[in-house]
This record gives structure tokens, sequence and C-alpha cells, in this order.
């Protein structure tokens, strides 16, 4: 039986055999630069030796990671990592969908179009020069304090207060990223049969119905695939972006997991080990909620990733 | 058809899966030669049979040297005159690989796990992270120089220096540290507070001689509209980095400025410990809150903060008084921004107050920043070739060539009588040598910081940077040795290695002190709150091995 099932299993790839070398340079991408270095989670039980390797260093258990547990400022990044994680979810994600939703409800094409370039376009530009211009923005001297004198108030430090990194942190990345994020939605809602808002509309729906009627039901299955990939990466919340625009100011707030690992490893110069220790962390808590969010929206009736 | 087609599409996808396998091993095997660091290899154990000649002519064989130096790419890539020598005479090829101020701490870090350190290593973690330059040491990443230096004076000069002692480990050295300048009172220099006098003039302010004094000067920068533009906007100080606005707490706290250790109730602690950083923390935090210190001097980067006291929009500015001259000095920027002004009408100097025992303190430290370290895959011939080269960089030949230029194209010389005969520009001015040869920035500093050179009270000087901004060094340098005194240090800490000393290297300081000038609580409890915190990191084991090794040597 089991011959069969493998001599017909054989004769499906030798028959879809192009298909399978178009994807051979994927497979491979990902074994290259995904699988292969995986190995160097060893270091985080390791103490690493430049000289030895990787694989010649010696073993030290567990010391790495109770050195990381003692360090109260991997604590405040952990807490920070968590908080601006829950932030993007639930002010960011929900963002993007809304902004879709609203483009399509424009009726010229050509203002459609106006918009979406308008709202993509930010997507392109680095943080690096985001946070230059930024802070020609909310500096000290900056438009926005130049208006806030004018009109007689006290000029406000938006970038070395600690109450108010989050709140940036949030704005400028969906500033930057709603129109690209909108994309796949709109997307979905293209494929949407146009009969189906006809017959709505002979029904009587008015556009807020359709919206809530068809529009909707339609990208749910998309938002919830994303929702899904969003929660996996809950301990990666954008290292480029906190990078460029925190200062030493507003650590208590802003340090997360990835500038931590950075800062301690690269410029304070301590083990590689200790670091790795803190990114295996990392990875185990966004694999653990991945697939607590996948199976929750399995349960509720959607359809997940696994 | 579709035969053809497929056969074509098969074809595609295996040449582009054999590129990419082809791309990455490449990548790989190209790695090699500057990990072993044996480019040279095949060729010097080809020689090595004929060790007589090789003594004969010690630059008979053509070697490869990697070298790391910031901006070394651009300088390196017009393969100019300078180069162009040293290349021929030592008989090598300089292979650059470029460093960058904001990311060579890093780059190294890399390119010491991967195996990639070139032959040359530029580097400061002999300041700057002395667990580092141990444990580099320990993993064998850099080669010890010679025991016997006698046959490159110059480099054995370096390696005598008092100071210099605290870098040998069992006996070794393992850096040339790149000296700044030959005696340590040439620091004073290092640091200076910049100020309007046109605007201390009009607003009818004298030189401060209090922290009060100096504060209430700022606040009428900040309030009275010095500029007349009617705008409420101008600043008190700005700086171009942390460590240049450390500067104006020496009264205050002398060892702060400089990082060192002080003794207090018979016992040696690090700056941050004492007592006196109430002072500090007291007087950084006032200066902010009241809005007098550039309220965005947290966010912004190195050299950000010039442009302010460039735009007439701070008062005061915290930089090194030797920072003046030069084509992207703080003369030259001034008055790029200021058309048709003169500097010296509207700038000058301010003076430190004295400390709580009546003396002004002027910054000191160790005698070098920064070092070159050698690839531990370098053998011992190339190790010879390098030695020679940077004996040469600090040889007289070599600061001649620095300071003139190329004999015969550059200037003449007579005896001991040098005529700079190199072009001017249209301004009548010699052209500057670093832009005539993109690459003596670089091959001038290797060995040594040129910084003394350029402060110095000479004939290429004076046609260089002009008499006034000579002038105007002198005279600072002057002030500074007639009425200020160095900052007593204990030079032997900043270099001494015990497992808690290079353990509290990690404090990052710099980050913690911005941290405490942007609070809100009372900042000699947040300090103190924030100095407890480093003893989960390592501080009380390395005050108690200081202080044992420091009984030792009876201080």
């Amino acid at each position: 039986m089991n011959k069969i099932a493998n001599r017909q299993l054989a004769k499906e790839i030798l028959k879809n055999r192009y298909l399978y070398i178009l994807l051979l340079p994927t497979v491979l991408y990902y074994v290259m630069f995904h699988y292969y270095p995986m190995y160097g989670v060893l270091l985080a039980f390791k103490e690493y030796h430049i000289r030895d390797g990787i694989l010649g260093s010696p073993w030290t258990g567990l010391s790495n990671f109770e050195q990381v547990v003692h360090q109260p400022d991997f604590w405040r990044a952990f807490y920070n990592t968590l908080i601006i994680s829950v932030g993007r979810i639930v002010f960011e994600f929900p963002a993007a969908i809304i902004v879709a939703l609203l483009i399509n409800e424009v009726a010229k094409a050509k203002l459609k179009r106006f918009y979406q370039t308008v709202y993509t376009f930010p997507h392109f530009i680095s943080w690096v020069i985001i946070s230059g211009i930024m802070l020609n923005f909310l500096g000290e001297s900056g438009v926005l304090n130049q208006i806030i004198a004018a009109m007689g108030f006290d000029k406000v430090t938006f970038l070395t207060d600690p109450s108010l990194f989050r709140p940036i942190v949030f704005l400028s990345n969906m500033w930057k990223e709603v129109g690209w994020s909108a994309i796949i939605y709109l997307a979905a809602i293209a494929s949407i049969n146009p009969e189906l808002y006809e017959a709505a509309y002979v029904d009587g729906a008015n556009r807020y119905q359709q919206m809530r009627a068809i529009t909707w039901p339609s990208i749910r299955g998309t938002a919830a695939i994303l929702l899904i990939l969003a929660v996996g990466n809950t301990m990666s919340v954008g290292f480029e972006q906190i990078y460029n625009l925190y200062n030493a100011g507003v650590y208590e707030t802003g340090d997360i997991l990835d500038t931590y690992i950075y800062r301690t490893g690269f410029t304070d110069g301590a083990s590689f080990g200790v670091t790795t220790a803190v990114g295996l962390f990392k990875a185990v808590i966004n694999c653990t909620l991945l697939f607590t969010a996948n199976y929750t929206v399995k349960k509720l009736g959607g359809e997940g990733l696994v | 058809m579709n035969k053809t087609k497929r056969f074509a599409l098969l074809c595609l996808v295996t040449a582009l899966f054999v590129s990419i396998i082809a791309g990455c091993s490449g990548k790989g095997s190209e790695s090699e030669p500057s990990s072993s660091g044996g480019s040279s290899e095949p060729a010097a154990s080809a020689t090595s049979s004929d060790a007589a000649s090789a003594s004969a002519n010690p630059f008979e064989e053509h070697m490869d040297i990697s070298v790391s130096w910031w901006g070394i790419g651009a300088a390196f890539e017009g393969q100019d005159e300078i180069i162009q020598k040293l290349e021929k005479d030592f008989n090598i090829t300089f292979k650059a690989m470029d460093i960058g101020w904001d990311n060579y701490k890093e780059k190294s870090q890399v390119w010491a796990v991967a195996g990639q350190l070139p032959d040359i290593i530029t580097h400061s973690i002999t300041n700057d992270q002395p667990a580092t330059y141990n444990e580099w040491i320990s993993q064998e990443l850099i080669k010890p120089l010679p025991d016997d230096l006698s046959a490159y004076p110059n480099v054995q000069n370096v390696a005598k220096a008092e100071d210099v002692q605290g870098l040998y480990r069992d006996g070794k050295l393992f850096a040339i540290p790149r000296m700044t300048y030959p005696n340590t009172d040439l620091w004073a220099i290092d640091r200076a507070i910049y100020v309007r006098k046109d605007w201390m003039e009009k607003l009818g302010i004298k030189d401060p001689t209090s922290f009060d004094e100096f504060k209430a000067m700022l606040k009428a920068f900040t309030e009275q509209d010095p500029d007349g533009n009617n705008k409420k906007d101008t600043t008190g100080i700005t700086m171009n980095t942390m460590g240049y606005l450390k500067n104006l707490f020496i009264p205050a706290f002398p060892q702060f400025e400089n990082g060192g250790w002080v003794k207090e109730d018979g016992k040696w602690i690090p700056y941050f410990s004492s007592k006196q950083m109430d002072g500090v923390v007291t007087q950084a935090r006032q200066l902010y809150a009241e809005g007098l210190l550039d309220q965005d001097f947290a966010v912004q980067k190195a050299g950000e903060g010039n442009q302010k006291f460039y735009q007439n929009k701070a008062g005061a500015f915290a930089i090194a008084a030797s920072s003046v001259g030069g084509a992207t000095g703080v003369k030259a920027e001034w008055e790029k921004n200021n058309p048709g002004e003169n500097f010296f009408d509207h700038v000058k100097l301010l003076h430190l107050w004295p400390a709580a025992d009546g003396t002004v303190y002027r910054h000191t430290t160790i005698s070098w920043w920064s070092e070159t370290m050698i690839n531990a895959e370098v053998d011992d011939k190339k190790l010879d070739r390098i030695l020679r080269v940077y004996d040469w960089l600090l040889s007289p030949a070599g600061k001649e060539m620095f300071d003139y230029g190329i004999e015969g194209k550059d200037y003449t010389k007579d005896g001991d009588k040098i005529t700079v005969t190199r072009e001017k520009d249209e301004n009548g001015n010699f052209v500057d040598l670093k832009k005539k040869y993109p690459s003596m920035d670089v091959i001038s500093q290797l060995a040594q910081w040129r910084n003394a050179s350029s402060i110095e009270d000479s004939e290429s000087n004076r046609a260089a940077l002009g008499d006034d901004v000579v002038q105007f060094i002198q005279d600072e340098l002057k002030w500074q040795m007639d009425n200020a005194k160095p900052i007593p240090t204990e030079f032997g800490i900043y270099t001494m290695s015990t497992p808690g000393n290079d353990k509290i290297q990690s404090i990052d300081f710099d980050d913690d002190f911005t941290r405490l000038i942007l609070g809100k609580e009372d900042p000699v409890k947040q300090w103190k709150d924030i100095v407890k915190g480093y003893d989960s990191k390592g501080l009380q084991e390395a005050i108690t091995e200081v202080n044992a090794e420091m009984t030792k040597q009876g201080k």
C-alpha cells in the first residue's frame, strides 16, 4: 500500500518537477540564511572564545541566563518590549485596516490612487532620515515648538520625555507604515466580487452596511493571519526605529530587548554568550506566542497558519 | 514548443542556483587570506630559505598590509604621492579597511568574531574598554611587540613612556598607543568654552568668576535677546559632545572631568562614587531645567550642536581650543554662517573659575588616545616591516613630510632652513596639504596624533592656519600654563587590570549622566540610586581590588 503511495508521490513530483525547481532557490535561501546559522544559539550556553569558534568554545550551562536575569536593565527592556508590542497590536494593527477601508470608499479612481501613493510613500524612507526629520520637527527649536512658543505656551521636550516616547514611536510608525500595510487589505478588497455590492445596493444597503456586511467579512481572514504573524513577532518590535529615535533620556520607557542586546554586546563589550542568551529567550517567547495566537484564532473559527 | 521553453527555464534556474552557491562560497574563500593574513606567506616561505639576502635588504620582499582607519577608503582611493612614496620606500601595498567614527567599535568586534581583523588594527580599547584589550590578549587575537625594540628606536620611545607601562601584560606590550601630545600639559587646550564676547558686551556682562555668575550669564543669553531679533530663540550653552561639556564642571569636581579615581576617607574610589558628584549633578540639572543648556543635547549626534553656535543660536559652546583652525574648524564654520564678520571680533575663550580649594584646574589625562594593534596572524617578517614603517612615521623625517609635504615639490631645504614652495589658493594662502594629498590625514596620524604639530607656533602652521589662529592657540596655552594646574590624576588606575576594574568598564556613565540631567526627581538622590545600581555591575569588587593594588604600590 505504502509503496503505491510512494510511487504515486514520486510520479506527482516528477510531473511537477519544474515547479519544484522553481521552489528550490527559496528553500535554499532559508536553509542557508535561516537554518544553517541557527547553530549559533549554542553560544547561549557557552563562554565564547573568538579563537575557538562557536563549536569549540567551552560549555557553561545556564550561567549566561543567570547573569541576564540579574541585570535590572534586562527586565526594564523586557517590560518595555512587551508594552510597545501590545501598543503596536492595539494601535497600529487596526490602523492599516481602517485606512484600507477608507481608501476603498473613495469614489474617484484617480483620487484613490493619489491617496494610496501618498500613504505608501513614507515606507521607503529609512529611519535614519526620519529621525533627522523628527529632530527638526520636534526638537527644541523645531517647527512644532516654535508654534507652541508663538502661542505663548512652554516648549515641550518631545524627544527626551520618557512619557512621550512610546506615543511618538506608535505615531511615527503609523505615519510611515500604514499605507504599506494597507496594500494587502486593498488587494483582498479588490478580489471581492462586485456583484455582491450590486446585490446589496439593490436590496437598499447603504455604504456603511455594505462595508460591514461585505467588505469586512471578506478581509477578516487576511486580518486574522496578519494578526497571528504580528503576535508571533511580539518580542521583535522594530530595532531600526527605536535605535534611531531613542536616547539615554528615554531608556526607561524605550529601551527594548533588541537595543539592549546591541548596546551591551557591541558598544559596552559584554560577552556574546550573554547577548545570545537574551536573543534565545526572546525567540522562545515569540514562538510560544505564535502558537498560542494560532490556536486561539482556530478556536474562534478562523483559519490558522499551521 | 514546450520542450525548448522548459529546457531554457531549467537552464535558467540551474544557473541562478549555481550562481547563488558560487556567490556564497566565493565570499568564504575571499575572507581567508585576510583572516590568516597570509597573502604574503607563500612569498615569505620562498625567501626564508635565503635568510642572508633577506637581512641584507629588509625591504626586498613585497608585502600586502591591511590597515583599518576612520574613513581610510576615501583617503587612499586616489593613490596620491604621499601614499605612493610610503609604499615604494617600504615595498608594501596598503589594503584599506574602512571604519567609521560611529561604528568602529562594533565593526572591529564583528571582524574579530569573523576572523577578519586587518593586519594593523586601529581601535581605542586601551582607553575605552581595557577589558576587551585583556580579552583579545588572552584569546590570542593580537600579537605582542618584540621584547627588543632597539631596531625601532622611535617605537621604543613610545613603549618606554611612563604611563604606557600599564599596558604591558606579563611583560609584553600588545599595542602601540597613539600618543596625543609629547607631554600631558598640552591637554590643556583640548577642552575649552567658547563664548560670544559681543553678546557679553551688549548685555554688560563681565567674565564670570563663579558658577552662579556663569549661570546668570547664560540666563541673560537666553532671555535678553542678545542677537536683537526680537525673538526668544537663543540658548545658553551647546556642545560638540558630552566629553567637552564636562569641562564646565572642573571647578565643582576636577576628577569628574577626566574620569579619574580619587582618594576619599582613605580609600580610592572612581569619580562617580565620590561625594563631590553632588555638586556636579546639582549644577548640571540646574542648567538643563532652567533652559540654559541646549535642550536637544541628548538627541543630537556628535557635532550637531555646533551648528547652534555657528548660527548665533547659542552664546557659549564647549569644544577643544585647538579646534579653532582649519577648513572645518570653529572659526571657518562660524564665518561661513556670518559672512563678512571676523570670528575673533565676536568670540573669545572663557576661563574657568577656581575650585573649592582656590586653584584653577585644567584638563589633563593619559598621554594617548586610541592605539595600533597587530593581528596575531601576522608573521614575524611582516611585523618587522610594520614596525619599520611605524618607526619612520614617528621619526623627524616623517614629521618633516607631514609638516611640509614632499621635498623639492612642496618645499626646499637648505641646511636647517626650510622654504615652503607649494602652490597658493585664490586667497593667497598656501593650499592645505591634507587637501592636496588626501592620504596625508591618515598616514600622518597612523602612529601618533598630529595634535601637537597642528598647535605649535611654526612657519608651516602660520602658513596653513593664519597668524591669528596660531596666536589664539598660543595665548590660550600660555594662559593655562600661567594660571591653571593640571587635575591631580592617578594615571596608573586608567590601565590597571583587575577582574572587577575590567568589569565596571561596561558601565555606560555618559548615558546615566544624560538621564540624570533630563530627570525630574532630586538630582542627588537620583544619582545615589544610579550609583547603587553599579554595585550589580561589580563596583564594590573593583574598589576592593584597586585599593589592594594601590596599597601594594604604597599609594
